[in-house]
């Protein structure tokens, strides 16, 4: 008899995934504690919302609360970002009532208010991830994304922090118009810490404010956003096998969600508003009116019966949709509909399944 | 182990019982021996033990209490108990207060 076996985090949120696959279960959420932040960043998707003062915004107490209810209802992990979620001064009381709570927490943090005192806290109640966000790996590229003079040297001196407490964590970079040029270092600089995990995102999504205007412009083309997924051989030869793999299959797109949303994902903003996810931001319901299981099990299911119109019009049989990043929170934040296309990622698709197809039949050629 | 008067108390400081659709679940949440990805997953006997470990009730009791819910061989009742203190212990989830 075994009483007490080691498992891992995947085998068991596999076991559960497959034991609710039917009706669902909020195992995964996502948490903005605030949409302040202490950078600037041109392309970032909460937008004007930063400077929103912070007085509308969920209190310790109300989000110990909502933690509360998301542990009884089977969340066991949940994303804490922002905005930058350590410009909240209760930060560490918020991270260590989840951590106690049986969470493993995720944190996206830009770096740069990392300090001895939250150092200390992880060394002795690690996170289950920590994510640090890089620019740039020059002074000027990563302080031109983020227009705050200083605020390279302290995600420098935060990584440093946590490298030298021997905290693992994870690099990551969002490339647009104004640093991709340095990828291959960062991703070089990435290599030497030793984060086995590095990964950056060439393609941004619109803007949770609704104003797109800089992101556009920021934005990179299809064409130089996959000449960079080709630069990570890694990550080119996922996507080449998905297309071989899926390059075939359409979706009927009857339904509107045809992910996880909703189903085994919630996200809950500053101000208490939950969501299906962290990009399908409407429609959303307050968390100081509503309890969560009650959104979860009465309001998700009804979303997730909406049926689709645009999209079942103009992407059912498409052999490439299943490969396409356009989901209705992509949509959603591109168009302000999450019923509605991105020829943004139309095209992005299109051109990826071109390259791949020039390559198998030079592949086939050569042998 | 054969001292039926030990008692033990949980280590909530280091480690959280959670149950998830009949999954219970022993998570580490304390920088240790722990590797942070994993957690421990309990049988029924596991977490029946686990809920009478209250830093009250001597090991004996709850031999006794494991004999009468799982109608098991009182020597095999005893080995598996043991067993399970043991490795509670070693990942200290468990403390030994008396």
């Amino acid at each position: 008899m075994r009483e007490c076996s080691l498992i891992s985090f995947n085998e068991i949120i596999n076991r559960i995934y497959l034991r609710t696959k039917d009706r669902g279960l909020p195992l995964q959420g996502s948490i903005e504690l605030t949409f302040r932040c202490n950078l600037n960043c041109q392309h970032c998707y909460v937008g004007s919302l930063r400077r929103v003062p912070s007085h509308d915004e969920l209190s310790t107490t109300e989000i110990y609360r909502i933690i509360d209810e998301i542990v009884e209802a089977g969340c066991l992990y949940l994303l804490i970002t922002g905005g930058e979620c350590l410009v909240r001064e209760d930060f560490l009381d918020i991270y260590s009532y989840i951590k106690k709570k049986g969470i493993f927490p995720i944190v996206f943090t830009n770096g740069t208010l990392l300090n001895k005192d939250i150092v200390d806290y992880f060394v002795d109640y690690p996170p289950f991830v920590i994510e640090i966000t890089l620019y740039g790996i020059r002074e000027e590229t990563y302080e031109s994304v983020t227009q705050v003079k200083g605020s390279f040297k302290r995600c420098m001196e935060g990584i440093k922090l946590l490298k030298g407490r021997g905290i693992y964590f994870d690099l990551k970079t969002v490339l647009c118009k104004l640093n991709y040029y340095e990828f291959l270092e960062i991703k070089e600089f990435a290599n030497k810490m030793g984060i086995t995990n590095f990964r950056f995102d060439p393609i941004l999504n619109g803007a949770i404010d609704g104003d797109n205007s800089l992101i556009f412009q920021l934005r990179l083309f299809p064409e130089e956003a996959i000449r960079i997924e080709r630069l990570d051989s890694k990550k080119w030869e996922i996507i080449e096998e998905e297309y071989k793999k899926y390059g075939r299959v359409s979706l009927d797109f009857d339904f509107l969600y045809n992910c996880g949303a909703g189903k085994n994902t919630f996200h809950i903003d500053p101000y208490g508003r939950i969501s299906m996810c962290m990009l399908s931001r409407e429609p959303s319901f307050s968390l100081r009116e509503n309890s969560f299981k009650e959104v979860f099990y009465e309001s998700f299911p009804q979303l997730r019966n909406i049926k689709s119109k645009v999209r079942k019009e103009k992407c059912s049989g498409c052999e490439l949709s299943l490969l396409c990043l356009l989901c209705p929170g992509w949509a959603y934040l591109e168009n302000g509909n999450p019923d509605s296309v991105a020829e943004y990622l139309c095209r992005l698709t299109k051109i990826r399944k071109e390259i791949i197809n020039r390559e198998v039949e030079s592949e086939k050629r050569l042998s | 182990m054969d001292h039926k008067d030990i008692i033990y108390k949980k280590n909530d400081e280091d480690i959280v019982y959670r149950v998830i659709e009949n999954e219970t679940l022993l998570v580490p949440i304390r920088h240790n021996a722990h590797k942070m990805e994993y957690m421990y997953s309990l049988n029924e006997v596991g977490a029946y033990i686990w809920n009478l470990i209250d830093g009250r009730t001597e090991m004996g009791a709850i031999i006794k209490n494991v004999i009468s819910e799982f109608e098991v061989d009182p020597l095999q009742a005893q080995k598996d108990v043991s067993d399970f203190i043991e490795q509670l212990e070693s990942i200290r989830a468990i403390r030994r207060v008396k």
